[in-house]
């Protein structure tokens, strides 16, 4: 690009004048750049060929100013076919450079688009993270030794939610006056003790279970409410074909004890959603382990500590998809709503 | 007049050249920082995914 802009300039400038005047037709015609004009502009490179011959005729009249305008002439059609190539070799190359550009911007918008995407992944893997540790903190509190102002805040507000879905949920002032009331009180003495304020919660999530536990089967949106209160106690939930599945690597501890929090949490869920049969999985390494068998059974026993104990049954299964000691429960009732 | 007409198209062409170059430059370097930082985000998703029980 840069050599044809070279050429156009000795072609046009003055001063390459005086070696043009000293030119033969074959060092006018044969540069590179005369090339280029007969190529993209051959109707001036005509025109100079014309105006070249004219001069050679003139010539050979011995008419030698008219020869030398001819020449003139003709070296000025030939630098407006250069000027003409190179303008069509700056058009063809802007196309090419505008279609590197729309691939790039293409390449942008698709990255762009990614990334929203990723971001929302890392937000809702976040808030799940933040949710499970919430989640455990409520359910470790019986373990702690005393009760800051910030976690009972934060109880008495998720039990004043509680409340309000029970009520929404169809809760009559007979059930639900006598939780406020405690909650007034707790409120009111904050006491130093975790007991009294887990003990409401527990017995806010069991009265919603209760409402829904009134109807003979799971209402509409039952699923996706399974889902987000699964979420929000720290499982991991999904809407499958055969109903929603829970799932969560906690229910063992890293030295394979069961852990009272995380079966405290499901304890709540299968309280709150009471319809239906519940199918858990272990993710064992070997069937015929006896160390996974110990714990397995060990979990099975305090699953069944509850008001329905046939309601959970418990297997073990070997994958490779689960890490060994994840738990995986189908809540089969709370399919397609 | 033929030659100044022309060398004024070549001259207009030559300026959107530049234009279209420059623009090409800008959106490239926009592209590949938008690329570094989807891999960044990519890696951090990756990362939060294992470290989390809830994939």
């Amino acid at each position: 690009m840069l050599r044809a802009f070279l050429i156009v300039s000795c072609f046009a400038g003055s001063a390459c004048a005086a070696q043009q005047t000293a030119r033969t037709s074959d060092s006018l015609f044969a540069s590179p750049a005369a090339e280029l004009a007969r190529e993209h502009a051959p109707d001036l490179y005509e025109q100079a060929q014309s105006a070249w011959a004219e001069a050679e005729v003139a010539q050979r009249r011995k008419e030698e100013q008219a020869a030398d305008d001819h020449r003139t002439e003709a070296r000025l059609w030939l630098a407006a076919g250069v000027a003409e190539a190179e303008r069509v070799q700056l058009e063809q190359s802007r196309a090419e450079l505008q279609r590197e550009e729309e691939r790039w911007a293409k390449q942008l918008a698709r990255d762009q688009e990614a990334s929203v995407n990723v971001a929302r992944d890392i937000s809702r893997f976040e808030a799940r993270a933040v949710a499970l540790r919430e989640a455990e903190r409520l359910s470790t509190l019986s373990e702690g030794p005393t009760l800051s102002d910030a976690t009972l805040d934060a109880i008495l507000t998720r039990v004043q939610l509680n409340l309000a879905l029970a009520e929404a949920l169809g809760a009559s002032d007979a059930q639900l006056s006598p939780l406020r009331d405690r909650t007034e009180v707790i409120a009111r003495k904050r006491p130093q003790s975790a007991k009294a304020a887990e003990s409401l919660l527990l017995r806010t999530e069991a009265l919603i279970g209760e409402m829904r536990a009134q109807w003979p089967e799971p209402r509409a949106g039952a699923s996706t409410e399974l889902i987000e209160t699964a979420t929000a106690t720290g499982f991991a939930a999904d809407r499958l074909g055969n109903g929603v599945l829970i799932r969560s690597e906690r229910f063992f501890t890293s030295n394979g004890q069961v852990s009272n929090a995380t079966v405290k949490r499901f304890h709540g869920l299968l309280a709150a959603f009471p319809h239906g049969p519940v199918a858990c999985q272990v993710a064992v390494p070997e069937i015929r382990s006896r160390v996974w068998a110990r714990r397995v059974a060990s979990l099975v026993e305090r699953l069944r500590q509850m008001d329905d104990p046939g309601r959970v049954s418990t297997g073990m299964v070997v994958t490779q998809a689960l890490r060994a000691g994840a738990v995986q429960c189908t809540f089969a009732a709370y399919r397609g709503l | 007049m033929v030659l100044a007409e022309r060398q004024l198209e070549r001259r207009t062409a030559q300026g959107q050249w530049v234009a279209t170059q420059r623009r090409l430059t800008a959106t490239r370097d926009r592209a590949r920082a938008q690329r570094r930082a989807l891999e960044a985000l990519m890696r951090d998703r990756a990362s939060l995914a294992r470290t989390g029980e809830l994939r």
